[in-house]
């Protein structure tokens, strides 16, 4: 739950209960103020002509026969039959069924045994009052409102019961204006409270969004003694952690590049060596010499390993893709023909026919020139190994409405149904993938496979018809297409 | 063919196996290379006596990178790079500096000096009325073609199937991209109908019928020799 809506549900909790008190109270005085105003009303009349019944006959008089004033209040029967003194019983009084009013002397002693009795310390505490009110219990809310009428010996004070009254209609403009002031100062209150709490919470989670990954650390002006400080003191500590574990990483992550990237270097020039030997080896052959199939067996093997090397390389490229990866603009025809020169000199020793057909238009990629180059060099790779001696292998390349389509086709033995799925879906660190050509399906497939991807290019590999061969195709979006020639570069 | 007429290389390789290989190489393509093993050495070397340069990247004395940017301020002569590090940012760096190639080692000696001619190609900027290629001359004005200076009669679909191909000699087209060219949308026919064009123009060439290839896969190549 948002931090926002408990705060919400905690002023709300707190609220409503203050409210309540306060209505409760408020009522209180309302009641207060209506038992005041009613005893003073009865005072007044009650001084103003003291009844006769409490002169004449104040050990049985009740009070008038007829209804009290107001409405609200009413005087009651005589104490009920349960507050009647029972014989042998303690003395109990009951609640007036009806109006009630009895008659009491100076010293607040009555002669009527009905009358309830005046405790003592209320009577020294109301001394010289005119008119007061008693609760007839703690938990009564009923009471006695004692008025001086000083009629006779016996008349000196008129006791009248009221009970309390059921509801007392309260002012709603006093009320309203009770709960806006409450509210107001709860609002206020509550906002005081939590817009700071609310502002830093929202600094601290902009602070902590906005980070860097290189130094993800929130501003030391954050961290004050309080929770929130607290939290932000625990991102920093957190960041200070993951900064050094990135640093880490990194530092062995670099180590190992550097180690793979020196490694290739230190290969490629002796293999480039041994290749330009074997080479002139070769030529030098005479075509019937017994030397002359293992000369080309090394060749080949050469080729391999240089391949092998340069997959190596690109594979380390592509496991760092999201540090390494750099696209530019590339012309995909020109790229084409530097794979074509790479491998004519494979083909013509496997005596393989290998072409490559452009339409002679600049076709414009985004992309990263060593992985791509790597890509379509492994597929071709791949075609010229697997078709036998005086095979085919040709590359096409043809753009359409933003599209380009590169083909690599083959008359080779093609890919088994059943593999073709399993080649589709590997990854770079399939097992599979390790084997070594022909046993293996070679580590270049899923570089290419993983290069488009990358690229978000589609690669489809699909078996002609029957005893044809493999065709690979690549297919992706042109950045832009020129008219015939190189002068449109 | 004399040293002088041979097209002159400047090789700059530090390592003296490779060095040795590639400078014999370049000898044996016609060549006329001049191998320096030091950066610094090859620093104050003039340009202007050569038509292309092989540079080895990491060397002693002065990084390639720098005797490319030195010797751009003084020279547009083609540079093709040559370094053991297949590095993205390697090559951008070097075609900023304006290096006009990049190969990675390990490559074929065939690789290195299909790339130097591919540099000292001339582009063609005059356009031309006729195009020769082998015995075949065809003139693009006139709509005519001769084989040995003898008129062969060609249709008009059979004129246009045989200059795409000329325009582009040594290179094999599509057949999707000749049927699109020669035949063209408003004209009926597929690549069946190409074959057979291929077919006719192959008879009426006669003697210089061998020039025109059959690529599998692809479709048709004309070749500057018989």
């Amino acid at each position: 739950m948002k931090l926002r809506v408990k705060l919400s549900l905690s002023l709300a909790l707190l609220a409503i209960p203050s409210f309540m008190l306060i209505g409760w109270f408020r009522h209180g005085i309302e009641v207060r103020g209506h038992r005041v105003r009613i005893a003073e009303r009865l005072s007044d009349r009650l001084q103003e002509r003291p009844p006769r019944g409490c002169v004449m006959r104040p050990e049985t008089w009740k009070g008038p026969k007829r209804r009290g004033p107001g409405g609200v209040w009413r005087f009651g029967p005589p104490f009920s039959e349960g507050s009647r003194r029972k014989a042998g019983g303690p003395k109990r009084r009951g609640r007036p069924k009806r109006r009630a009013m009895y008659a009491y002397n100076r010293d607040f002693v009555s002669v009527n045994p009905a009358a309830p009795r005046v405790p003592r310390s209320k009577i020294e505490a109301q001394e010289g009052g005119r008119v007061w009110f008693e609760k007839t219990g703690y938990f009564q809310r009923d009471g006695m409102v004692y008025v001086k009428v000083a009629a006779s010996p016996e008349c000196q004070y008129i006791g009248v019961y009221l009970r309390h009254p059921k509801w007392v209609s309260l002012d709603p403009v006093g009320i309203l204006e009770t709960l806006a002031f409450v509210f107001g100062i709860s609002t206020l209150t509550g906002l005081l409270a939590s817009l700071p709490v609310l502002r830093r919470v929202s600094r601290l989670t902009r602070e902590m969004g906005n980070a860097s990954e290189e130094h993800p650390q929130v501003p030391v002006s954050l961290e004050c003694s309080d929770e929130l400080g607290d939290m932000a003191r625990s991102f920093n500590q957190l960041g200070n952690r993951v900064q050094r574990n990135f640093k880490t990483l990194a530092r062995r992550d670099e180590a190992l590049r550097s180690h793979v990237a020196n490694t290739s270097h230190d290969l490629a020039i002796p293999l480039t060596v041994i290749q330009h030997r074997l080479r002139r080896a070769l030529e030098q052959c005479d075509d019937a010499a017994a030397l002359r199939p293992d000369l080309k067996a090394a060749l080949e093997e050469s080729a391999y390993m240089a391949s092998l090397v340069r997959n190596l390389n690109v594979s380390t490229k592509l496991e760092a893709q999201d540090i390494y990866f750099e696209a530019t603009s590339l012309d995909l025809e020109e790229l084409l023909r530097k794979v074509e020169s790479r491998f004519l000199a494979l083909a013509s020793l496997r005596e393989v026919d290998f072409n490559l057909a452009l339409e002679g238009k600049v076709c414009w990629v985004q992309a990263d020139p060593v992985l791509v180059e790597q890509c379509i060099s492994n597929l071709v790779q791949n075609a010229i190994q697997y078709v036998d001696p005086r095979g085919h292998v040709a590359v096409l390349l043809s753009g359409r409405e933003g599209r380009f389509v590169l083909r690599v086709i083959d008359d080779g033995p093609g890919i088994p149904d059943g593999l073709l799925s399993q080649v589709q879906q590997m990854g770079i660190r399939d097992k599979e993938v390790r084997g070594r050509h022909p046993e293996g399906l070679g580590l270049g497939l899923s570089i290419a496979k993983q290069v488009c991807e990358l690229h978000h290019w589609s690669l489809e590999l699909r078996n002609r018809s029957p005893e044809q061969g493999l065709e690979v195709q690549i297919q992706g979006r042109m950045t832009r297409e020129s008219g015939e020639g190189k002068g449109a570069k | 063919m004399t040293s002088s007429e041979r097209q002159r290389i400047l090789l700059v390789e530090d390592d003296p196996q490779l060095g040795q290989e590639i400078h014999r190489g370049l000898g044996v393509a016609g060549f006329d290379a001049r191998w320096v093993q030091d950066g610094s050495e090859a620093w104050g070397l003039k340009l202007e006596d050569f038509d292309l340069v092989v540079l080895d990247l990491m060397l002693p004395g002065v990084h390639g990178f720098d005797l490319l940017a030195h010797w751009r301020e003084q020279s547009d002569i083609p540079v093709l790079l040559l370094t053991a590090r297949n590095e993205t940012a390697d090559k951008l760096r070097a075609f900023s500096l304006g290096g006009d190639d990049y190969l990675t080692k390990p490559f074929w000696p065939e690789e290195l000096v299909a790339r130097i001619h591919a540099r000292l190609r001339r582009p063609v900027l005059a356009r031309n009325d006729s195009l020769t290629v082998g015995a075949l001359v065809l003139d693009l004005r006139g709509r005519s073609c001769t084989v040995d200076g003898e008129k062969v009669e060609l249709t008009r679909v059979e004129f246009d199937f045989l200059s795409e191909l000329c325009r582009r000699p040594g290179e094999a087209m599509s057949r999707e991209i000749l049927v699109e060219k020669v035949l063209g949308a408003d004209r009926e026919g597929n690549e069946r109908t190409l074959d057979v064009h291929a077919s006719r123009i192959r008879k009426k060439l006669k003697g210089a019928a061998s020039q025109m290839e059959t690529v599998w896969g692809i479709g048709y190549r004309i070749r500057d020799r018989r």
